[in-house]
């Protein structure tokens, strides 16, 4: 039923839009994706995988042209990370708003500048509010499941909203590791073709997407947060029916480790969430009741889930690796107003892992027992930080000119 | 105009709110009210060639070149297209 693989998480999100069976593929090079979209073409040209590759002269084109596709009534894929997001932000939202299912995968990659192809979350968090519906991944297994997985979703007749598929640049996109991959007959059992709820018609012209007048904009936008509210139940829908036919389970809206008694629990998205399991086990060797939520769908964000498994907890620590500036930590953020007036808990903030920093589960073994003794002041720390002469680069840089324009 | 298929009840229909609009004559009003310079069609030079019927954005040509000035918003893309210079534009006294 399934074949074994080593492979990088950019060919096993290659291989997930072969088993999808996507139609249109419009996408544009961009560290660290490039793989995923040389790989699907080199499915394309040697492997006679049946599938239109457009190779587009910008990430905004690329989302232009996804939406064409989907809006022509076949299933559409893309790739991109960091700057390429942010390029295609506008026609994010027009994807989303005009309720088109399609699929990307971003590869999350630091925003410059300083120009930084490493790991964080900044690039995907900043399009949080477009619509997209944002599955992030921590291994690469769960990468080709949840891209498999993210068209059911998207094409649910509930939902009918995009889908990014969300994984870590470098400590996944260009790592190998293990993977089962289903038999093509396997996941067709599981994904049905392409269905959606309009594509454009020759027989029944319309616009969409035209203008619309106060009175009836918001109607449009509740219909968006409906979907996106709809789509918590068609996600676990998805995972479990996902196990029963293919038998890979990755949690649903979230993914959880240790909670059972747990009296501290520490929230991550992403890899971070792996390295946190190894700082869960530390601390529970100390013998404090620690616990585990990685949250795999970040939009729609798991509101039920954390106030029903946070409300008895003592102690919350949230793992960021983006920043809102002037706010701090958007998980965290989030996390706290979620779980606001259902939960006791003292919460707590790290911002670590900017651009690809090492985070080691020593230094989140060491800030929870702080914060679980009382330690650690209840905000946003930024335990890696450390900011010394060798830092001031601007100084050292600009020393001449502050002097001769009198800044100094 | 918005499409509303959903009800209040949460979770169970299928369809979503959107703003499509459909090709209908005059969807937007008389835009030939909007017109400063009209069209105006020479018949000794116009061969009837249709490229001012193909080329009007308004589609407000017919294939018997009569334009329909309800909706002719003066845009002069018809005289410039004419490749016989059959059509002029020329400035339109309002009638109060």
């Amino acid at each position: 039923m399934t074949w074994r693989l080593v492979e990088t998480a950019n060919h096993v999100a290659a291989h997930a839009a072969r088993l999808s069976r996507v139609e249109v593929v419009s996408a544009y090079p961009i560290t660290p994706q490039t793989q995923v979209i040389e790989e699907i073409s080199r499915f394309i040209s040697e492997e006679g995988f049946d599938c239109e590759y457009i190779p587009v002269e910008s990430e905004h084109s690329a989302m232009a042209a996804m939406i064409g596709a989907a809006a022509a009534g076949v299933r559409a894929f893309s790739a991109t990370a960091s700057h390429g997001l942010a390029y295609m932000h506008e026609l994010l939202h027009w994807a989303a708003g005009i309720r088109l299912p399609m699929v990307m995968v971003n590869v999350n990659r630091a925003m410059g500048p300083g120009w930084n192809i490493w790991c964080d979350h900044q690039d995907t968090m900043a399009a949080r509010d477009t619509g997209w519906i944002q599955l992030y991944c921590s291994s690469h297994q769960e990468v080709l499941d949840s891209t498999i997985q993210a068209y059911r979703i998207s094409e649910d007749l509930k939902v009918i909203l995009p889908v990014m598929v969300c994984y870590d640049a470098f400590r996944m996109s260009h790592t190998y590791m293990q993977v089962d991959v289903p038999e093509q007959e396997v996941v067709d059992r599981f994904l049905p073709p392409f269905r959606t709820l309009w594509k454009m018609d020759l027989e029944h012209p319309f616009t969409h997407g035209s203008v619309i007048y106060p009175n009836d904009y918001e109607e449009v936008r509740f219909s968006m947060e409906q979907a996106q509210h709809n789509a918590r139940k068609v996600i676990k829908n998805a995972a479990e029916e996902y196990r029963d036919i293919v038998g890979e389970y990755h949690g649903d809206l979230i993914d959880t480790y240790a909670l059972e008694d747990a009296e501290h629990v520490v929230v991550a998205v992403g890899t971070i969430a792996s390295e946190a399991r190894v700082a869960v086990d530390e601390l529970r060797s100390s013998g404090y009741p620690c616990g585990l939520i990685r949250i795999r769908s970040f939009r729609p964000f798991p509101i039920e889930e954390l106030r029903d498994l946070l409300s008895s907890v003592r102690t919350v620590m949230v793992l960021d690796r983006a920043v809102s500036f002037g706010i701090g930590g958007i998980v965290y953020s989030e996390v706290k107003a979620v779980i606001c007036g259902c939960s006791d808990a003292s919460t707590f903030n790290l911002i670590a892992g900017l651009g690809g920093k090492d985070v080691a589960y020593t230094m989140i073994a060491e800030y929870m027992e702080a914060a679980i003794k009382g330690r650690l002041k209840q905000e946003t720390s930024w335990p890696y930080l450390q900011l010394t002469d060798h830092h001031m680069v601007s100084k050292r840089g600009l020393e001449g000119f502050w002097k001769k324009e009198g800044v100094l | 105009m918005p499409q509303k298929k959903q009800k209040k009840k949460e979770g169970e229909e299928i369809g979503f709110v959107t703003t499509l609009s459909v090709p209908l004559e005059g969807s937007v009003g008389l835009t030939g009210s909007w017109r400063i310079f009209i069209p105006v069609k020479d018949e000794e030079k116009c061969n009837n060639c249709l490229l001012c019927w193909i080329y009007c954005p308004e589609a407000c040509i017919s294939k018997d070149i009569e334009i329909n000035f309800d909706y002719c918003k003066g845009c002069g893309i018809c005289a410039e297209e004419c490749p016989r210079k059959a059509i002029t534009m020329v400035k339109e006294e309002k009638q109060e």
